[in-house]
């Protein structure tokens, strides 16, 4: 992992193409700004962990499962 | 154009409102940012068949070729309020409310409560054959576990 220092209104360039600006800094928080391609999705990394494990659950289903829950579902 | 046809019949499925007369539907549709954790996955199709309402498939048609449920939630969550990012529905090309379809990914493992996602829902362009997975603005509020009413 590449680590750089940087104060409030410096930048970084990844891959030529996707900026990450430093806004503004206070003792807690960093503020950062992300100018990237329309194509490139940009998210908190927790939220985006979360959503990919949940995608990869869903997907983990076979015919069995999709049976069972239909004659629960749908019986009622 | 086989991915244009029915669609009145697919909105009247991914809506809940199921009749007899209805058969197989599947519609392509385009991802250009795939779903999270599967961004390489751009093309998929979405099945909706009348044995399985509520439930569509959305089947990638490339990558490993896997499944997720899929189902439209409003009527069992109609206090629902997601927000939706400009920068999303720009990246869509809405016009029109009416092009806009969303629903949300649902997990049925065998042997575990079922759960919906409401941080993450799926919004389709139907005019464009476009779709993603966005994150809802108020995410905060919602979970991606959300436990179903079935």
């Amino acid at each position: 992992m590449l680590v750089l220092s940087r104060k409030s209104g410096d930048s970084i360039v990844v891959d030529g193409r996707i900026v990450i600006h430093v806004v503004k800094t206070d003792k807690e928080t960093v503020k950062i700004g992300v100018e990237a391609p329309r194509e490139i999705p940009v998210f908190r990394k927790e939220i985006y962990d979360e959503i990919k494990q949940s995608n990869r659950e869903s997907a983990d289903l076979t015919e069995r499962d999709l049976t069972a829950i239909k004659t629960t579902a749908l019986a009622g | 154009m086989p991915g244009a046809l029915r669609l009145s019949t697919m909105n009247a499925v991914l809506t809940n409102e199921v009749t007899q007369d209805m058969e197989v539907v599947a519609t392509s549709f385009f991802f250009p940012r795939g779903l999270l954790g599967f961004e390489h996955v751009k093309k998929y199709s979405l099945t909706s068949k009348e044995s399985e309402a509520p439930f569509s498939r959305l089947r990638m048609e490339e990558g490993n070729g896997l499944t997720l449920l899929v189902m439209p939630i409003m009527s069992l969550f109609p206090d629902y309020s997601p927000g939706l990012a400009r920068e999303d529905l720009e990246m869509l090309q809405i016009q029109d409310a009416g092009e806009l379809l969303m629903f949300h990914v649902v997990n049925l493992k065998k042997g575990r409560r079922p759960t919906v996602n409401l941080k993450g829902p799926i919004l389709l362009n139907t005019r464009t054959g476009v779709g993603a997975q966005v994150v809802i603005t108020n995410a905060a509020d919602y979970s991606t576990k959300e436990s179903l009413p079935l």
